[in-house]
């Protein structure tokens, strides 16, 4: 491992021989053990500040007591352990970056003036530090040391045998509920991100963070740390609950360190165990609800958050103190830079901040990946700001991409041109740097990249036929139910009409009647009344012959081979259907089309790019992808959707005007696009009217600048006319 | 007995401000670009000449008298703080009479604008022999007619005693004690001289002083501890016994690019001898490993940067021997630094050039000024490198006791102005590090100095062949010549070439130095040979009398291009000062140390072509190829300048648990 080039001597080292430094009286030492290394941690308990160093510079450290002068305790290391024992920049190094952490004491009468300043100093850098970090501010509020001190006597009893056979038992029951009901659970999964759930959603979050924080810091306090912060954090200005339990970095053994890393997640998965028992046994919606919720945030906010290690919450610590690789982050970005240095800028001096091969590895690998990830998450973060909170939004976005692109990016222009680092290979580093860049430019810039559009749509088919009744009557039978193939001809329904049947019963008699009186009028040769008889006789027959059609017609067949649809086929028997109306369809399922709805910047896309390809793919079926042949865009800006499964609301893509009722009119204007499948592919699919799916339009390719810049453009564009 | 307010200003040191960094430092500068306009001039010019108005008017015809009666008068007013505008331009007027009195010399207008810029602390460019020394004299008095220690500072001993002494009766007259402190001088001389209002001495001098004062001091350093422990202790006379200053509060310092800019690179330190260990044994060990250590396989060097690389054959070689060392180095960061000091010393340092042995010692040269400075040592590690490689056992190693760059503690002032002949290409640094604006001072008289030809040659052998060969041509018309050398060696190659043709010359460097004020004396005389190191280049006066003025004046020969220009410029300022004739040539050579280190390779080969066959415009080339190489050099310095300010930055932050008084 390539090492810190440390001097022997220093030419400060006069400057501090003579002091008569030591640690402050309330500094707390604990022995570690990182991967077969021992260190000494320093802690002031005081302030929560934290050191740790090498035993070699403990040596040291831990003989200042303020009697001797430093340089005698230097010189008697060094006679101890020669080859170990800190140089004098070691040992300035050490001293300086104690004093910081405010864990040293000097003792002389301290200059007073010194001490404000450096109070100030301290302060100023916090809240820089604070105002930096703007999207995960901390506001502490209350010391909850003394809380947890008095329900110590009830929290205790969670870290028994007994208390772990409860929560063992809890989770298993709640984890066998929820899987048991695992259908239910996805299907209700739709509507948790809806506007009007959020609020419930929000404060349930509160709700369980809050219990999350508590148990990290109750063990934390079962171990004999302490807890004395505790506050809101604006989370991407969101306020959430947060404890300081850092006090357990300075715990001996790497299982409480573990398990206080962990107790938050076992907390929140008992709470949501409870709650899936409450939701899969209680009918009261409301309940359901936030039951539902609860459990939503846990597992989401779980797999998203908390046991990710690439972000710094629980799974970070989770992971820094199981693989035993203290203050993980730092030292990963310090081990990438490093890398950097060394093989790509030819820096020889480089050192790397590992211990150990295998620590370098971990290191390595967790760097690049956090580094990845990082990128996207910023990315995400910033984009999504942008689009959210409107106006300033875009002011705070601007902000965002200010901290997270511009300064760093300009931080490393300055290390490049000015960094004592890069004193003998400047000119390498700026050749390396500049082919990296022009590299990127020219992938970025110049290689078309495949360029896709998303949009939500519904099947519907072109050919079908509704079925309507042509006689009043009340539906009697139903032959076919829904969803049936059916061929021409086939009896679907029948109904019933009585006065039909008296109409034409009355009918017949008097039928019967008048070829009486026609007879008569023969016989008796009225010739003036015969010939009116004779006319309505005929009329007569005429009229019976429509009643008894229109009795046939009771009797609704298939007016062609098809599907037969009639989503209530099921619930119509002995209801009364006036003529005309319309009892169902028959589709014809050769003639499946795909019906998307696009806003009208994703239509401005589809305008002006050249379609290249373009498919299909179906929720539920979304393995299948379906080609689609050909597609017709309808230009008109239109405001009411066909149907409502195109709404935000059922899955799709935008957003619809709440006072209307049926769930139709459109907010925005919006673009219809018909889409022709590929009949071969839908041949062998069950397909229904108004399944829910996605089209993907392949556009030409284009370079991702481009790309990026269109969107930006486009954002911009919708808050300006949105504000 | 001194009062507890005396004591208090004793210690009492202005805080010094951070220099800005990024955007900051951008509005800094442009500030300063606005403190150094025009206007400032024009200002200036105005003033001085109602000064030379009032003088005229109102002093003039007073006798002795009355106007020690008027000094009286006017010094109470400084002290009491009321001279500004008006009163100022009185005083001055006061003093340019007392000046005509006593010395016999009327102040230019000019030199009234120099005295005024120091009054202001401004930093007054005036070209050389513009008479600085009297201008010097006017400012340091109006400023010390306020009470407040006044310090100038000069580039050397000699010149801090010359100026003292011959301005003795003018400030005596003008109611000021003048001192002077010099290198040799014992404690109770130096705080016999520092009682005076105004102390000529060396800025080596007077930061030695004030670090052995503050050393001194005691447990409580910040002056207000101190005095409120004095007010509530009975004896008033304990703590800071021995201290010889009165405090550190006005500087004017002459040259004043040289001592801000060029010299402000090393710190000065002051150091004691302690009992001897084995780290001269591991020195010399390290030494004979570092010689078993071959240049390309085991180890690369960088003749720009003077660093060493070892390659891994080398760090193999050296962990062979390691069990020859000590247990303290024998961990693979000692040893290697141990012999890679070794190399340093062997492969950057040169005898003759960078230090000299006298009396068994190591004893380094300054590279601006070529003087010796007695006492100094390099860093812990590399001095004794050195003194193994030089074969001296060491006998006496020393441990450093304080330290504090001169960059640091010309800040600490709170009246600093400066003079010199050469400022324009520090200009923006002066202002950004000691908030100096420069002032450009015209010249009293048009300047009659005749700038001959460079000659350019492909090797030193043949430059010092043609430079003695237009010595001896000189010599012979009857012309004094000056022959500015840049280090020792070169000074006494060519005294030895002269010597072997019978011609006669003095010889001024780093090892001869001791009738300097004698050799000086004789410069000016006609026939008159003189070669020096750059210790001639600052401050040295050499008059020349009548006839020789006839026949040219002095001739000035730069027999090697400088480190930097300002050098140059200083060394050519010897000769037609004040409006007398004058000329000079400067030589090149395309193996001087300037060209090797400094110009890029290409450049290199073009200008062994240019000079070989003496092409046209070859001069211009030569011009511009030392422009370039001097301006790299200078960017040098100014890198080496910036971390020296790093350092003392960085030990404001990483020793800050260390008192601020006394983080020397």
């Amino acid at each position: 491992m390539a090492k810190q080039e440390q001097q022997m001597f220093s030419d400060s080292w006069h400057r501090i021989a003579q002091e008569r430094v030591r640690l402050s009286p309330s500094v707390e030492v604990t022995r570690q053990v990182f991967r077969g290394q021992r260190w000494f941690l320093l802690r002031d308990p005081l302030n929560n500040e934290f050191y740790r160093v090498s035993p070699a510079a403990y040596a040291l450290i831990g003989r200042l007591r303020g009697d001797r002068p430093l340089e005698e305790v230097w010189r008697e290391c060094l006679a101890l352990y020669p080859e170990d024992a800190p140089g004098q920049e070691e040992v300035i190094q050490v001293l300086s970056q104690l004093y910081k952490a405010n864990l040293l004491s000097s003792s002389f009468a301290p200059d007073s003036q010194q001490l404000f300043e450096r109070y100030r100093k301290g302060w100023r850098k916090k809240l820089r530090g604070q105002a930096l970090n703007f999207l995960f501010m901390q506001i502490p509020i209350f010391d909850p040391n003394r809380f947890l001190e008095v329900i110590r006597p009830v929290t205790r009893l969670l870290f028994t045998p007994l208390g772990v056979l409860l929560w063992l038992i809890v989770v298993a029951w709640g984890g066998k509920t929820a899987i048991s009901n695992f259908d239910a659970l996805v299907d209700q999964s739709a509507g948790v991100l809806a506007p009007s759930n959020l609020i419930y959603m929000y404060l349930c979050m509160v709700f369980l963070k809050l219990i999350h924080e508590t148990g990290h810091a109750v063990a934390c306090k079962q171990f004999g740390g302490e807890v004395h912060k505790f506050g809101v954090m604006l989370m991407i200005f969101t306020p959430l609950p947060f404890v300081d339990a850092t006090w357990s970095w300075s715990f001996r053994k790497k299982w409480q360190r573990l398990l206080v890393d962990g107790a938050g997640m076992g907390v929140e998965f008992f709470i949501a165990s409870l709650a899936a028992l409450l939701w899969a046994n209680s009918g009261d919606p409301f309940v359901n609800k936030l039951a539902y919720n609860v459990m939503f945030i846990a597992s989401v906010s779980t797999l998203v958050f908390n046991i990710n290690p690439l972000l710094r919450f629980d799974g970070y610590y989770l992971f820094s103190d199981y693989f035993e690789i203290p203050n993980l982050y730092q030292r990963a970005q310090n081990q990438i830079r490093f890398l950097a240095e060394k093989y790509l800028l030819g820096v020889r001096a480089a050192f790397s901040p590992a211990d150990s091969a295998s620590e370098a590895w971990w290191l390595t690998t967790y760097g690049v990946a956090a580094f990845c990830y990082r990128i996207v998450l910023l990315s995400v973060i910033t984009f999504y700001v942008a689009q959210s909170f409107l106006g300033v939004g875009l002011a705070i976005a601007g902000f965002c991409v200010f901290m997270y692109f511009i300064v760093p990016v300009g931080k490393f222009v300055r290390y490049l041109f000015t960094s004592d680092r890069l004193l003998r290979v400047r000119r390498r580093a700026l050749a390396v740097v500049a082919f990296f860049l022009l590299i990127a430019i020219g992938l970025l810039g110049y290689l078309p990249a495949p360029r896709s559009l998303r949009a939500s749509g519904v099947i519907s088919a072109e050919e079908r036929t509704g079925v309507f009744v042509n006689t009043s009557g009340y539906i009697a039978e139903v032959h076919q139910h829904s969803t049936k193939t059916v061929t021409k001809g086939d009896l679907l329904v029948v109904l019933e009409n009585s006065e039909l049947a008296m109409e034409i019963a009355s009918m017949k008699s008097r039928l019967d009647q008048l070829r009486q009186q026609v007879e008569l009028a023969r016989q008796q040769r009225y010739a003036s009344v015969l010939r009116p008889l004779q006319r309505e006789f005929k009329a007569a027959v005429t009229y019976l012959e429509e009643l008894k059609r229109q009795r046939t017609e009771l009797n609704v067949l298939a007016p062609h081979a098809g599907i037969w649809v009639a989503p209530s086929s099921r619930e119509m028997v002995g209801t009364w259907v006036p003529r005309g109306t319309e009892i169902g369809q028959v589709i014809d399922p050769d003639s499946y089309q795909f019906i998307a709805v696009v806003n009208q910047r994703g239509a401005a896309d589809l305008f002006t790019r050249k379609i290249q390809r373009s498919s299909v793919r179906l929720r539920g079926q979304a393995g299948q992808e379906i080609e689609v042949i050909s597609q017709d865009i309808l230009q008109a800006d239109l405001e009411k959707l066909s149907t409502a499964a195109l709404a935000w609301s059922a899955g799709g893509d935008l957003e619809v005007d709440n006072k209307d009722d049926s769930g139709t009119t459109v907010k925005e204007g919006f673009y219809q696009v018909t889409a022709e499948l590929d009949a071969d592919q839908i041949a062998g699919m069950t397909l229904y009217e108004n399944a829910s799916g996605q089209i993907r339009f392949e556009l030409q390719p284009e370079p991702f600048f481009a790309q990026w810049w269109r969107l930006f453009r486009q954002v911009i564009q919708k808050d300006l006319n949105q504000t | 007995m001194i009062t507890p307010s005396q004591r208090y200003y004793r210690n009492a040191a202005r805080k010094t401000v951070p220099v800005p960094e990024g955007m900051d430092r951008v509005v800094l500068s442009i500030i300063g670009r606005w403190r150094r306009r025009a206007g400032v001039k024009r200002r200036l010019r105005r003033e001085a000449r109602k000064v030379l108005k009032i003088s005229e008017q109102r002093f003039k015809g007073l006798d002795e008298k009355e106007l020690s009666e008027e000094v009286i008068r006017l010094h109470g007013d400084a002290r009491r703080g009321s001279l500004d505008g008006g009163g100022a331009r009185e005083a001055m007027a006061c003093l340019v009479i007392i000046c005509e009195r006593v010395l016999g010399m009327t102040p230019y207008e000019e030199q009234v604008m120099g005295a005024l810029a120091i009054k202001q602390g401004l930093f007054a460019e005036m070209a050389t022999g513009e008479g600085k020394t009297l201008t010097i004299a006017l400012g340091s008095l109006i400023l010390a007619w306020s009470g407040y220690p006044i310090h100038v500072i000069t580039v050397n001993d000699y010149l801090a005693e010359r100026d003292a002494e011959s301005l003795r009766n003018f400030y005596r007259f003008a109611g000021v004690e003048v001192g002077f402190v010099a290198g040799k001088m014992e404690p109770d001389e130096r705080r016999e001289a520092y009682t005076c209002g105004v102390v000529y001495t060396t800025s080596q001098e007077l930061l030695a002083d004030y670090l052995r004062d503050r050393l001194k001091v005691g447990e409580d350093q910040a002056p207000s501890q101190q005095l409120v422990r004095q007010l509530f202790s009975s004896q008033l006379g304990e703590g800071g016994s021995g201290q010889v200053m009165r405090g550190i509060h006005t500087v004017i310092v002459d040259e004043a690019d040289s001592v801000l800019i060029d010299e402000a690179v090393t710190p000065l330190i002051i150091s004691r001898k302690h009992k001897a260990d084995d780290f001269a044994e591991c020195c010399r060990v390290a030494r004979e490993i570092a010689m078993s250590l071959k240049a390309g396989r085991d180890f690369s060097i960088d003749h720009a940067r003077n660093e060493i690389q070892f390659r891994t054959s080398g760090e193999y070689q050296i962990d062979r021997q390691r069990h020859r060392l000590s247990p303290i180095w024998r961990s693979p960061d000692r040893r290697e630094e141990l012999v890679r000091q070794a190399l340093v010393a062997e492969e950057f340092f040169l005898r003759d050039s960078h230090y000299t042995i006298l009396e068994g010692k190591v004893e380094i040269i300054d590279e601006f000024t070529g003087r010796l400075m007695p006492g100094r040592t390099w860093k812990q590690g590399l001095h004794q490198a050195i003194e193994a490689k030089e074969g001296i056992t060491s006998t006496d190693p020393t441990e450093t006791l304080a330290s504090m760059s001169f960059q640091r503690f010309f800040r600490m002032f709170r009246h600093i102005s400066g003079v010199s002949g050469t400022a324009r290409e520090a200009a923006g640094e002066l202002w950004t590090l000691y908030r100096l604006p420069v002032v450009k001072i015209p010249t009293h008289r048009p300047c009659l100095r005749h700038i001959e030809p460079m000659a350019v040659f492909g090797s030193s052998d043949l430059k010092r062949e043609a430079i003695v060969n237009e010595i001896e041509e000189l010599h012979q018309q009857g012309r004094p010549v000056l022959v500015g050398t840049r280090t020792v060696e070169e000074s006494e190659i060519l005294a030895e070439m002269l010597k072997e043709r019978g011609v006669a010359c003095d010889v001024l460097n780093a090892v001869r130095h001791k009738d300097e004020a004698d050799v000086v004396a004789r410069a000016g005389k006609k026939g008159a040979v003189t070669i020096a190191t750059n210790m001639a280049g600052r401050g040295t006066d050499v008059k020349i009398a009548g006839p020789e003025l006839e026949i040219g004046g002095m001739h000035v020969i730069l027999v090697d291009p400088n480190f930097s220009g300002r050098i140059d410029r200083q060394l050519m300022g010897r000769t037609a000062r004040q409006g007398d004739p004058g000329s000079v040539r400067a030589y090149l050579s395309v193996d001087d140390e300037l060209i090797t280190r400094f110009l890029p390779k290409f450049m290199k080969k073009r200008l062994k072509l240019a000079s070989m066959a003496q092409s046209v415009g070859y001069q211009r080339l030569a011009l511009s190829c030392i422009h370039h190489a001097q301006k790299a050099s200078d960017r040098l310095g100014a890198n080496q300048r910036k971390s020296v300010l790093k350092m003392d930055t960085w030990v404001d932050e990483h020793l800050s648990f260390v008192p601020e008084s006394r983080r020397m």
